[in-house]
């Protein structure tokens, strides 16, 4: 039974907690302008929409006074208690009106007549233990709430005098008053939030291609000047200034590959970003790891030579203590007595080992003394060297991770460029800016919901570009917190058109040239079929398309310029394009394949 | 009141009181709420005891009216007793538990509402 009331405390705990880790402060509905109606309800890090949307975003009211009673430090008492009861209220009337359902099955066996007294007791026991401990928890609340108390008993009434009365139906109606009671309990939030002192901010940036960052004007939220209308499916004809760049580089590269041949400029453009990108990406680690290793080499350096040292005083020692004892066992030897002139000779002698004895026992001490230093120097060193190994550990790491962090801008920048959409890594780095012109609302003037205008107040704006919207709260003069953040990715979902550049190979028809492909710049205006914007992967990879392409040729040396038009296919986000068009300068039918290059007109910012 | 719900005890009767009272209490896993003497309270208590009790069919409640506690004293004394539970005068209601253990007395002084009598069965049916 303790297990069983330990594991309701669990599921309690545990339905109190859940809130706090997964709660939704509002609801996205995208309306697009072909009248698509989409609803965002999963808590989506990114969702992809539409490029002209209007995004309808619901307030989850209840759980945005939560998150900000929970994320506000310093609330009063009756904040804080108020909070607390609510969440108790509701787990208990959640977890009741859960296990309600469960009690038929679990008495079914009391209706078997060979059971005894005791058995048929076990089973009520087993059946009501969780139900029974909950509505007595919820009567014990109840009992020190006057108003809460009321409600319980008006909806005791309500079940015994139904003509379905049931232990079931009174269960039923005493959970779900806790619950409206609790979901009552709420309202009056508001108004303490308010009385702390509380406001709230929500504001959205639009990240652009290019760089900028524009402000999006919510009505009521901010003060910002909507940006002009821009519409993103406008047919435009007319090349921007980036593709008219492209144009002129991708002359230059056709020109090379007609004179020098395909792999001679492929080779060249291979070499250029082996200079430009991989060579000093290369040479930078190289540089890093040669700075490690220089360290590395200095610190050893440093410290190798002392245990030589050691070694070579401990061998001093060793042969001084030998002389020492050669020179007393020379001393024993001729320490006998003799007589005559020997004697004087033999007094002499021991005279000279004494004092050669004595200069050893000096040579000794000394030898003594400087074992102990450099045993002192060794420690110093061992001191030395741990620290310098710690130092270098965390020069290694902070070189790696700067390394890291390198490459993957390195890969953000190169995903942005070829696809045209920032990554995930990228996108979480964006934040919204919080300017003067955004208003700080009390909580009580927020509207129930809100339109993100994308269509009508975000200006001009790309495919691949990105909106973060946040909402914060901040209180008094401290620092404000972010309640809720949402990032969006714009994508055109509806059909339209778009002009690409592109480096074009082409083959005349029935020229007899075998074979020969000539490279020409090329400009492809090509119909994009619409999304569901289900899967975002046609759109960003697949994304097929069907056009014309113009480009100028040099079929007859005769002509200075033959313009070709030609009915082409694009796929991979027109990076591969094919088609048949006609030479209207030469009237001569031709093949061809082209190639969007991706790194024309950019410069990288590493 | 649901008359269905509520026994009276035969208290003119003591030795049949007592028969019958003992059977309640030992033979049958039912919840029993138990009303002592008569006053308007105790009226009470057996009208919201009984609308209660009503909703219990599987397992069965039963509001058990003991006109005169007197009769049954015996009884009442084994079970107040073997729960600790003194000053039986000062009782107008008790509920036993499915397994014939006091778990709420209601006095006199009380405040009687249904929210107490629903209290009361669920001490009854959370029986540990």
């Amino acid at each position: 039974m303790r297990t069983l009331i330990f594991i309701l405390f669990l599921f309690l705990f545990l339905f109190i907690c859940h809130p706090l880790f997964c709660q939704t402060i509002w609801n996205f509905k995208e309306s697009r302008t072909n009248g698509v109606i989409k609803e965002y309800k999963e808590n989506e890090i990114n969702f992809h929409i539409d490029i002209s949307s209007q995004i309808f975003i619901e307030f989850n009211r209840a759980n945005l006074r939560e998150v900000i009673v929970n994320k506000t430090k310093n609330n009063s008492g009756q904040l804080n208690s108020l909070l607390s009861k609510i969440k108790s209220l509701q787990a208990l009337s959640e977890t009741g009106l859960a296990e309600l359902p469960l009690l038929s099955e679990k008495l079914k066996d009391l209706n078997n007549e060979n059971l005894s007294v005791n058995e048929k007791q076990q089973i009520i026991k087993n059946a009501f233990s969780n139900i029974s401990f909950i509505t007595l928890q919820i009567i014990s609340a109840a009992e020190k709430d006057e108003e809460f108390y009321s409600l319980l008993n008006s909806a005791l009434e309500e079940a015994v005098t139904s003509s379905e009365n049931s232990y079931g139906l009174q269960y039923l109606k005493v959970f779900e008053a806790t619950r409206n009671y609790a979901e009552s309990l709420k309202e009056k939030m508001e108004d303490l939030i308010s009385a702390e002192g509380i406001y709230i901010q929500m504001a959205a940036s639009l990240y652009g291609q290019n760089g900028n960052i524009v402000p999006i004007h919510f009505d009521g939220f901010d003060d910002f000047k909507p940006a002009d209308f821009y519409d993103p499916y406008e047919l435009k004809l007319a090349l921007a200034d980036e593709q008219l760049k492209e144009l002129e580089k991708l002359r230059f590269i056709s020109d090379s590959i007609n004179k020098k041949g395909l792999p001679a400029v492929v080779n060249n453009f291979g070499k250029n970003l082996n200079d430009s990108i991989i060579v000093p990406a290369i040479t930078g680690l190289e540089n890093t790891f040669d700075s490690l290793k220089l360290q590395l080499l200095s610190l050893l350096d440093k410290n190798f030579q002392l245990p030589e040292l050691n070694r070579r005083t401990n061998d001093l020692y060793d042969m001084v203590i030998n002389t020492e004892t050669n020179a007393r066992e020379f001393r024993a030897k001729y320490s006998n007595p003799v007589s005559g002139s020997d004697a004087e000779v033999q007094s002499q002698l021991i005279k000279d080992i004494n004092y050669l004895l004595k200069g050893i026992i000096a040579v000794k001490n000394q030898t003594v003394n400087l074992i102990a230093y450099v045993n002192m120097q060794l420690v110093n060193a061992d001191g030395n060297l741990r620290r310098t190994l710690l130092e270098f550990e965390n020069y290694v790491n902070t070189k790696t991770s700067e390394k890291l962090e390198q490459g993957k801008k390195i890969f953000d920048c190169l995903a942005f460029e070829i696809t045209g959409y920032r990554t995930i890594h990228d996108i979480n780095s964006l934040t919204v800016q919080f300017t003067e012109e955004v208003k700080k609302l009390d909580i009580g003037d927020l509207p129930e919901s809100t339109v993100m205008d994308i269509k009508n107040y975000a200006g001009y704006r790309q495919e691949g570009d990105n909106i973060i919207l946040e909402m914060r709260a901040g209180k008094n003069n401290k620092d404000p917190f972010s309640l809720g953040k949402q990032y969006f990715t714009l994508m055109k979902m509806q059909p339209h058109i778009v002009t690409n550049t592109g480096l074009v190979f082409t083959n005349q028809i029935g020229s007899g040239n075998d074979g020969k492909y000539l490279a020409s710049p090329g400009v492809s205006t090509v119909f994009k079929f619409g999304t569901n914007g289900k899967s975002t992967f046609y759109r960003k990879f697949l994304d097929f398309g069907i056009g014309v392409n113009l480009t100028t040729l040099n079929f007859s040396e005769e002509n200075s310029i033959e313009v070709g038009a030609a009915i082409v296919g694009t796929a991979f986000s027109d990076y591969f394009q094919t088609g048949w068009g006609y030479n209207l300068t030469q009237g001569q039918f031709y093949w061809l394949i082209g190639f969007r290059i991706p790194f024309l007109s950019k410069e990288f910012d590493l | 009141m649901n008359h269905e719900k509520v026994i009276i005890l035969p208290c003119s009767e003591p030795d049949k009181a007592i028969e019958i009272y003992k059977e309640l209490i030992y033979n049958e896993p039912d919840i029993l709420f138990n009303v002592l003497g008569t006053s308007d309270k105790v009226e009470k208590l057996i009208e919201l005891g009984s609308k209660i009790a009503a909703g219990f069919t599987n397992p069965a409640a039963y509001v058990v009216w003991i006109t005169d506690p007197s009769v049954v004293k015996p009884v009442l004394d084994n079970l107040f007793k073997s729960n600790s539970i003194e000053n039986i005068e000062d009782n107008v209601a008790f509920m036993l538990s499915i397994t014939d253990r006091v778990v709420d007395v209601i006095t006199i002084e009380d405040k009687i509402d249904l929210v107490k009598i629903f209290k009361s069965f669920q001490l009854a049916l959370n029986d540990n």
